[in-house]
C-alpha cells in the first residue's frame, strides 16, 4: 500500500489484534478510506516501464515465463565474451537458441553498460581510480559509438535508448536533447521510446526547462517525480497557473486529482475534527482551530467555478476530468444532488476511457447518501456493481502485478468502501439491516473469490461481515438467515445471491452462527434446533474444532488452565459438535437445579457455574460462545446476552451459603474468587520515586470474594486444600 | 653538581606556578592548527556563488566533508551515499574528509573495515585530485553498549592514519561527555540536536541552553582536545496532536491555502495531503492532515552565542576552532555577519 491509498485507517472492533486468540482468518481489521478519484491508473507509477519490458521480452522469448528479475539480472552477466556465450540468463539463451546474432550484439552491449552503472553507483568498498574511470568512459564512449553507428531498423529503438543512457552517464545534457529531436522524437511508439523519453525529460530538467520536463512526466506517469517539482503548485493557484499556460498540459491530470483527494481527506480530517468537538475530547485553542479549517474547506469550492469554466472555454481536450472533479468536489462537500448532475454531465463529455469510468465510480459514490432501497436504485446499484466488478477484472488484467510487481487496484477500493464502508452500514442505519448485510456478504464473498484466484495477497479479505453478523441478536440472525433463504425481492437481490452462491452462507454457516448466537442468549433448547443443522465436516473446517477437539467445559477453569493461549489453530477433525453436547449439558444442569434441594441442588448449582464460566469469554471453552477471543474481552460488553460469568459468580455464591460439605464450600469460595469480574480488587499508582503504591477496592465483587475466602482460610487454617493454603494471591491479599 | 645551586627562589616559584598552572589547566586543550571550519553534509559536492563568498568573507580555512556513511548492508558494514564531487573547493581550505557510521554498524565485525575506511578516503582524494588530507574524522553515535567496539575500531584507524601521517578526530555527542573520551587525536563536540525533535513542547530540538547545562560541568575536565560544532539550520516538524509525524522538507509556511500561522513558531495545516519529507532513504512522503500542527525550529544567534559563552567559560580553548552546521546558503543568509563574527572569534 503506498501513502496514496493508505491515508486513515478505520478501526472496525474493540479488539486489538496483537492480542486476540482468533479462531478467525483476520478477525478485526484495519483498512483505509481510499481516495475516490483516479483519472489515471496509480500502478503506473514506477511501472510503466517495467511492464512495458516484460511484455516485449516474454513476447521475444516465447520458451520461458519472463519476471522482472531475468531482466534486472543482465547486470549480473559478464559483457567478456567467453562469460557471455555462456550465460544462462533466460534473454540471452533465447537470442543464442535463435541465433539471434543482431540481438546477442545487443545484449553484450546492454551488459557493459550496466556493469559501468553499478561501478558508477559507487557505494562499494573499492573507489574507482582515475584508470578505473578513464575505463569507463572508454567503455561508455565505444557504446555510444556502436549505438551511433547502428544501421539496421529491427533494434533502432534500443540503441537509441543506449546512446541516450551513455550520454546520461556523463550528464552530457544538450546532447541528449539533441539525440532525442533528431533521431527518437518521431519514431513509433515503444517502451524503449518511453525510457528515452524519461531521460529527455531529465535532461530538459536539467537545463532548466522545468515546465516541458513536468509535462513528460505526467505523460510517462511518473507522478512521484511531478509530486516533488510541483510542490508548490499543489492548490487552486497552481492548477490555474497551469491551465493558463497549457490549457491541455499532462501535468494538470495529476494536479486536478490531487487537489480533489486532498479535499476528500480534508473534508475527513474537518469532520473528525468537528466530531472532536462534539465529545469534548479537545484541547485549549481546538475550537478557534476548527473553526479556521472550517474556513480554510469552504475555500474549497472555488475549483468548481474554475472547473466549469474551463469545461466552458472549450480550449481543454479532456473536458470529462474537469467536470467529473467539480462533481466529486460538489458530492464531497455534502451538495449530493448538483454533484450528480455534473457528474452525469462528465460522462456524456469527452475524455480517455479511465476518466469516463471515472465520473462513473465517483456518481456510485455520489448516491450513497440519499440512498433508499427503491426498485429504482437497486437496479441502478446492481448495475453499478456489475460495472465495477467488470472494471476490476479489466484494471487486474491490465496491471503489472500479474507479473508479481506492487500495484493497487482502484475498483477493488471502491467495491470494498462502497460496501463494507459506505452503503451497507447506510442501509443498516435506515433500518434496512438484511439489505446492508447482503451488500457486505457479496462484497466478502467477491473479494475473496476475486483474490484466491488470482493467488495474490488481498487485506480485503477482512471479514466485515463477521462483524456485522457478530453484532446482531439472534432473532436478528434468524431474520437474515430467513431473508437469504426466502425469494428475492428485487434485482440487485438475486444478483447478489447469485454471486455469492450457496456454499458460504448455507445451512452449516447460518446453523454455526444462531446456534452460537442463541447460546450467548442463554436459549440452549433453541440453538439446538440450529447446531443440529451443522455437520461435523464443516465443524471441522473451523478454526475453533482446534480447541474444541480436545478441552473440557465441565472441567472447574479454576483448577485447569488448558493452555488458553493455544497458536496453533489449523482445523481439526471432531467427533461430535460440542456446543450440541454443551447445550444439551446446559439444559439438564438448569432442571437439576430447579429440581433438587440441599447439598444435591448446591453440588448441581457448582456445576452449572463451572459450565457457564467455562463458555464465558473469560473461560477456556471460549469457542462455544464465540469465534475469537481477547484478554480484553469483558462480558459486560456484550448487550443483549447472557452474562455467564455473572451467572457463575451468583450460582457459586448460592451454593458456596446452601452447602454444609466442607469441600465444596472451599471449592465455591475458590471459584469465586478467582473469577475475574467487576472492577480489581487492587490498582496501583506510584510515587514520586517510583516506588508502587497499592489502592484496595473494597467494595469490588473481587474484593469480598477473596475476604469470604480469606476468613474461611483463617477459620479453617489447617483443614483448607493447598490450593488454598498455598495460593499466593491470598497469602498477599492477607498481608 | 646540585641543581639547587643554580636556581634562586624566585626561579623555584617560577617553576612551581608554571607546573600548577600547566597542571589546572591538564584538560583545556583545543584542537591542533585553529582555524573557522564549516560542515559540508550533502551528496553533492556543488559550491553555489553565497557559499563560496561565505566562505572566503570569513576566512574559513578548513571543511569538514561527509565523504559517505557506513551502514549494514547484506549483512556487512558497507559505504552508502558515497560524496559526487561535482565541484571543487576551493584552494586554500583544507578538506577533512568525515564519515558517519551507524552505530548498529558497530554490533559486526570491524576488523576490516578500518583498512578499507582508510583505503577508500585516500583514493577518493587521489581520484578527484584532493591533496592526501591531514585529518579524517568519524561521526557516530555510540553509546556504552557500543563503546568497546567503537573505541578497538577508532585505534585500528588512528594506526592506520598514523602510518601515513594523518590524524583522526571524532564528533562527540553532549551525552558522550560523561563516558570515556574515544582514542582520538581530537575531538568536535556537536552542539546541536540537543533536544528530542520528537516531543512536542517549548524546548528547541536543535538548542536549547537547558539542555547543554547539564553537561557543562563535564566540558572542563574532558580529557581530549575540544573544538566545538554550533548549528546553522532549521527543522520544519510535523505533528499530528503530540504525535511526531515527520520532517518536512522545505515546505512553503507562506502558501495561505495550506497553512494558517498561530502563535510563534507554529502552523495550523488546513488540508490534507502527502508531503516529501527529509529522510537518509531518499524520496519518502509523510501524510499531512488538515489539523496537524508544523513547528518551525531554528537557533537564535542569541542562544548560540549563549551557549558557546557558557561552554567557553568552562574551556576556553573550545571556540579557538568553531564549525558552523552547516554550510547551506538556505540557512546561511539567515544570520548576520556580525553573528558568524562572533561566533568565530569568541
Amino acid at each position: 500500500m503506498t501513502t496514496n491509498s493508505m491515508r486513515r485507517f478505520i478501526i472496525f472492533s474493540a479488539l486489538v489484534a496483537t492480542v486476540v486468540v482468533t479462531a478467525l482468518a483476520c478477525g478485526p481489521w484495519m483498512r483505509p478510506n481510499y481516495y475516490m478519484f483516479s483519472a489515471y491508473n496509480r500502478n503506473q507509477i514506477g511501472e510503466t516501464y517495467t511492464k512495458g519490458m516484460l511484455d516485449y521480452w516474454q513476447n521475444y522469448c516465447t520458451e520461458a515465463d519472463i519476471s522482472p528479475f531475468n531482466i534486472s539480472a543482465l547486470s549480473w552477466v559478464s559483457p567478456q565474451i567467453d562469460d557471455f556465450e555462456k550465460s544462462e540468463n533466460e534473454l540471452i539463451k533465447a537470442a543464442r537458441e535463435k541465433n539471434d546474432q543482431e540481438m546477442l550484439q545487443y545484449l553484450n552491449l546492454l551488459c557493459s553498460y550496466l556493469h559501468v552503472c553499478d561501478d558508477v553507483k559507487g557505494d562499494t568498498w573499492s573507489y574507482p581510480t582515475k584508470e578505473d574511470l578513464d575505463s569507463r568512459n572508454t567503455t561508455m564512449n565505444y557504446i555510444y559509438n556502436r549505438a551511433r553507428s547502428y544501421s539496421g531498423t529491427r533494434l533502432k529503438p534500443q540503441y537509441d535508448l543506449l546512446a541516450m543512457r551513455t550520454l546520461m552517464i556523463k550528464k552530457d545534457y544538450p546532447n541528449i536533447i539533441k539525440w532525442w529531436d533528431t533521431r527518437v522524437s518521431k519514431a513509433e511508439g515503444s517502451v524503449f521510446r518511453d525510457m528515452a523519453r524519461g531521460i529527455y525529460a531529465h535532461a530538459l530538467l536539467k537545463t532548466g526547462k522545468q515546465r516541458e520536463a513536468c509535462e513528460i512526466y505526467a505523460d510517462l506517469g511518473d507522478m512521484q517525480s511531478i509530486k516533488w517539482m510541483m510542490q508548490d503548485k499543489r492548490n487552486l493557484q497552481g492548477i490555474k497557473d497551469e491551465y493558463k499556460a497549457n490549457p491541455n498540459s499532462p501535468t494538470l491530470i495529476f494536479l486536478v486529482q490531487d487537489y480533489v483527494n486532498n479535499a476528500q481527506s480534508t473534508l475527513e480530517s474537518l469532520r473528525s475534527g468537528e466530531a472532536s468537538l462534539a465529545t469534548g475530547d479537545t484541547y485549549d485553542g481546538f475550537e478557534a482551530e476548527v473553526q479556521k479549517m472550517r474556513q480554510a474547506a469552504a475555500g474549497l469550492r472555488d475549483f468548481i467555478p474554475f472547473a466549469q469554466q474551463v469545461v466552458k472555454e472549450k480550449k481543454t481536450k479532456v473536458p470529462a476530468l474537469w467536470m467529473s472533479a467539480a462533481g466529486h468536489l460538489q458530492a464531497l462537500l455534502g451538495n449530493n444532488k448538483e454533484g450528480i448532475k455534473l457528474l452525469d454531465q462528465a460522462m456524456k463529455l469527452k475524455g480517455t476511457e479511465r476518466m469516463i469510468d471515472n465520473a462513473r465510480v465517483c456518481r456510485i459514490m455520489a448516491t450513497v447518501s440519499d440512498a433508499q432501497p427503491t426498485a429504482q436504485y437497486l437496479d441502478y446499484l446492481k448495475g453499478e456493481l456489475e460495472w465495477l466488478a467488470y472494471a476490476e477484472g479489466d484494471e487486474y488484467d491490465n496491471q503489472a502485478w500479474q507479473y508479481g510487481l506492487n500495484g493497487e487496484n482502484h475498483y477493488s477500493e471502491m467495491i470494498i468502501n462502497l460496501c463494507y464502508d459506505y452503503l451497507g452500514p447506510h442501509f443498516i442505519e435506515q433500518g434496512n439491516t438484511n439489505l446492508g448485510l447482503a451488500l457486505m456478504s457479496w462484497c466478502d464473498c467477491h473479494e475473496r473469490d476475486f483474490y484466491s484466484d488470482r493467488e495474490v495477497y488481498a487485506y480485503t479479505m477482512s471479514r466485515d461481515i463477521y462483524w456485522a453478523i457478530d453484532s446482531l441478536t439472534a432473532d436478528q440472525m434468524i431474520n437474515f438467515q430467513r431473508y437469504m433463504a426466502g425469494k428475492p425481492a428485487s434485482k440487485l437481490e438475486q444478483y447478489l445471491r447469485d454471486k455469492m452462491g450457496s456454499n458460504m452462507f448455507g445451512d452449516n454457516y447460518f446453523g454455526d452462527r444462531i446456534g452460537t448466537k442463541l447460546i450467548r442468549e442463554g436459549r440452549f433448547e433453541e440453538a439446538i434446533h440450529w447446531l443440529e443443522q451443522v455437520s461435523l465436516p464443516y465443524l471441522s473446517s473451523l478454526k475453533i474444532s482446534a480447541y474444541m477437539a480436545w478441552r473440557d467445559y465441565k472441567k472447574p477453569r479454576w483448577f485447569f488452565n488448558e493452555n488458553l493461549f493455544t497458536i496453533h489453530e489449523d482445523p481439526t477433525q471432531v467427533k461430535t459438535n460440542q456446543k450440541l453436547d454443551f447445550c444439551r449439558d446446559m439444559i439438564n444442569g438448569i432442571a437439576r437445579v430447579q429440581s433438587t434441594t440441599g447439598e444435591e441442588r448446591a453440588r448441581a448449582k457448582y456445576d452449572l457455574a463451572t459450565m457457564y464460566f467455562q463458555a464465558s469469554c473469560k473461560g477456556n471453552c471460549w469457542y462455544l460462545s464465540r469465534y475469537a477471543n481477547s484478554i480484553y474481552d469483558d462480558p459486560q460488553e456484550y448487550k443483549n446476552e447472557k452474562n455467564f460469568v455473572a451467572e457463575a459468580v451468583r450460582l457459586l455464591e448460592e451454593a458456596a451459603t446452601e452447602t454444609s460439605n466442607f469441600d465444596l464450600r472451599q471449592r465455591c469460595l475458590y471459584a469465586n474468587a478467582y473469577i475475574p469480574y467487576g472492577e480489581p480488587f487492587i490498582t496501583y499508582t506510584y510515587d514520586s520515586d517510583y516506588n508502587q503504591v497499592p489502592h484496595y477496592n473494597t467494595n469490588t465483587h473481587e474484593y469480598k470474594a477473596m475476604s469470604a475466602l480469606a476468613d474461611f482460610y483463617r477459620a479453617n487454617p489447617t483443614k483448607c486444600n493447598p490450593y488454598v493454603s498455598r495460593c499466593d494471591i491470598l497469602r498477599k491479599f492477607m498481608d | 653538581m646540585p641543581l639547587s645551586k643554580f636556581l634562586t627562589f624566585s626561579h623555584w616559584l617560577l617553576v612551581a606556578t608554571t607546573l600548577l598552572a600547566l597542571l589546572s589547566c591538564s584538560h583545556d586543550r583545543g584542537v591542533e592548527r585553529p582555524v573557522p571550519s564549516v560542515y559540508y553534509w550533502r551528496t553533492s559536492l556543488i559550491l553555489d556563488s553565497a557559499e563560496r563568498v561565505f566562505l572566503s568573507e570569513h576566512g574559513v580555512g578548513r571543511m569538514y566533508v561527509r565523504y559517505f556513511d557506513v551502514v549494514m548492508r547484506d549483512g556487512r558494514p558497507m559505504p552508502n551515499a558515497t560524496l559526487q564531487f561535482v565541484d571543487t573547493v576551493p584552494g586554500n581550505i583544507e578538506v577533512v574528509p568525515t564519515v558517519f557510521i551507524i552505530e548498529n554498524c558497530l554490533r559486526h565485525n570491524l576488523d576490516s573495515v578500518a583498512g578499507l575506511l582508510v583505503d577508500r578516503i585516500v583514493q577518493m582524494n587521489e581520484t578527484n585530485d584532493l591533496p592526501a588530507p591531514r585529518e579524517v574524522q568519524i561521526d557516530c553515535d555510540w553509546t556504552r553498549n557500543s563503546q568497546e567496539a567503537y573505541f578497538a575500531f577508532l585505534r585500528h584507524v588512528r594506526q592506520l592514519l598514523a602510518q601515513r601521517g594523518m590524524r583522526l578526530s571524532a564528533t562527540i555527542r553532549l551525552h558522550q561527555l560523561a563516558m570515556t573520551p574515544p582514542p582520538v587525536d581530537e575531538g568536535a563536540l556537536m552542539v546541536y540536536n540537543t533536544g528530542d525533535a520528537a516531543r512536542s513542547g517549548d524546548h528547541n530540538p536543535i538548542l536549547d541552553y537547558r539542555d547543554v547545562e547539564p553537561y557543562l560541568r563535564y566540558v572542563a575536565d574532558y580529557n581530549l582536545p575540544l573544538c566545538a560544532a554550533y548549528p546553522v539550520f532549521g527543522w520544519q516538524l510535523l505533528f499530528g496532536g503530540s504525535e511526531f509525524k515527520a520532517i518536512l522538507h522545505d515546505q512553503n509556511l507562506q502558501d495561505t491555502t495550506l497553512f494558517k500561522p498561530l502563535s510563534g513558531n507554529e502552523y495550523l495545516v488546513l488540508q490534507s495531503r502527502d508531503n516529501p519529507v527529509l529522510s537518509d532513504a531518499g524520496d519518502k512522503s509523510a501524510w499531512m492532515s488538515a489539523g496537524d500542527h508544523v513547528r518551525v525550529w531554528q537557533p537564535s544567534t542569541q542562544e548560540v552565542e549563549r551557549v558557546a559563552r557558557a561552554l567557553g567559560a568552562q574551556r576556553r580553548s573550545i571556540n579557538r576552532q568553531v564549525i558552523i552546521y552547516h554550510l547551506d546558503n538556505k540557512y546561511l543568509n539567515q544570520y548576520d555577519n556580525q553573528f558568524y563574527e562572533t561566533i568565530y572569534h569568541l
